[in-house]
């Protein structure tokens, strides 16, 4: 009878051991894997190298946006930006390596690959149903180009060469450049007018002035988010109560369309065999 | 007598970690540090954080990497 006694209690104790270190378990899992805040804090192109890895938190946040046309276009015009920047910077890099007397073949050849895909970014529809693939698509074989060149360039040049040109080179634009940043400056702006407008009919009040000086330039986001705040914090705890209810659910239903999105690429493999460049 | 010391004492350790388990458990878990307390009551930076999010800033871009 003692001995069972005891058996009983060491159960006991096991289980209430069992249950705590569970718990713990679980404690962890809703914190989020340290690998994933990685990912997003630190810059992609030292994180996100790695030629297999498609899919990470930074995308998933862009494409929150994608539900729509105007978010879209935008997500594409930004990509556009970037690999024009990338692409401008390659080609004066070569520039500089054929000054050099160095053999520029493959760093060539990765340009033209860059130049396709931008070809691909204008060409694709934002209105498409498979723009968020497509996106995420370009996206990749942008960023696998560009460490490939990156790569390329590291066995061609020393450190302090390399650094120079990068220094050389890290305030360079072009018409091209400046053009594109201002048609994304435009929609953008288009969106965040949508955005107050939205908001401004959650709150029950609009303040055309504000909205029109926004998409003007005469006043910043900055100043137009702080007017916002303004006008919230002086509601009723209730109204308060409401709008951020209204918000945050609008947020929550991008973040979770956001996440099925990824979630059907990855299951499917969409982000990687979508649209080949011929 | 001294059995029933540590039947008690295994029952509370027991209860305890049940006590911990659920509190783990049916901690609310959040994105963010800023969260509605038991009243519901908002506090400004929340409101305002959420705002934030529904616009785009002119400075973010899409990150494809450097070339150098």
């Amino acid at each position: 009878m003692k001995k069972i006694t005891n058996l009983l209690l060491v159960l006991m104790l096991m289980g209430s051991i069992a249950s705590l270190a569970f718990a713990v378990e679980a404690d962890d899992d809703n914190q989020g894997n340290p690998a994933d805040e990685n990912e997003t804090n630190e810059p992609v192109n030292e994180t996100n190298s790695s030629y297999g890895h498609h899919f990470d938190n930074e995308t998933e946040r862009e494409i929150e946006i994608m539900n729509n046309s105007l978010g879209t276009r935008i997500r594409l015009l930004q990509l556009e930006k970037a690999l024009l920047t990338n692409i401008l910077k390659g080609v004066m890099t070569v520039q500089v390596l054929k000054g050099l007397n160095v053999t520029t073949t493959k760093l060539e050849a990765i340009l033209t690959n860059l130049s396709d895909v931008l070809d691909a970014v204008r060409a694709a529809d934002p209105a498409a149903n498979d723009s968020v693939q497509v996106f995420v698509h370009l996206k990749n074989e942008s960023r696998n180009l560009t460490k490939q060149f990156r790569d390329s360039l590291r066995l061609l040049l020393d450190n302090e060469t390399i650094a120079s040109i990068k220094e050389q080179l890290r305030n360079i634009t072009s018409d091209e450049l400046q053009n594109c940043s201002m048609r994304l400056r435009h929609w953008m702006r288009q969106f965040n007018q949508n955005q107050l407008y939205r908001l401004y009919g959650i709150i029950g009040e609009t303040n055309t002035s504000l909205i029109n000086d926004y998409i003007n330039g005469n006043i910043s986001l900055d100043l137009v988010k702080l007017q916002l705040h303004k006008m919230v914090n002086q509601m009723t705890k209730e109204k308060r109560h409401m709008v951020f209810s209204e918000v945050k659910e609008e947020n929550i239903k991008k973040k979770i369309h956001a996440h099925t999105e990824m979630e059907n690429m990855q299951h499917h493999g969409k982000g990687n065999d979508h649209g080949n460049r011929p | 007598m001294s059995k029933k010391i540590i039947s008690l004492l295994f029952l509370l350790i027991l209860l305890m970690s049940v006590a911990v388990s659920y509190a783990y458990f049916s901690q609310p878990s959040t994105s963010d540090n800023h969260q509605t307390d038991t009243n519901g009551v908002i506090d400004d930076n929340t409101v305002s954080s959420e705002i934030d999010a529904t616009f785009l800033e002119e400075s973010q871009g899409v990150e494809i990497g450097d070339m150098i």
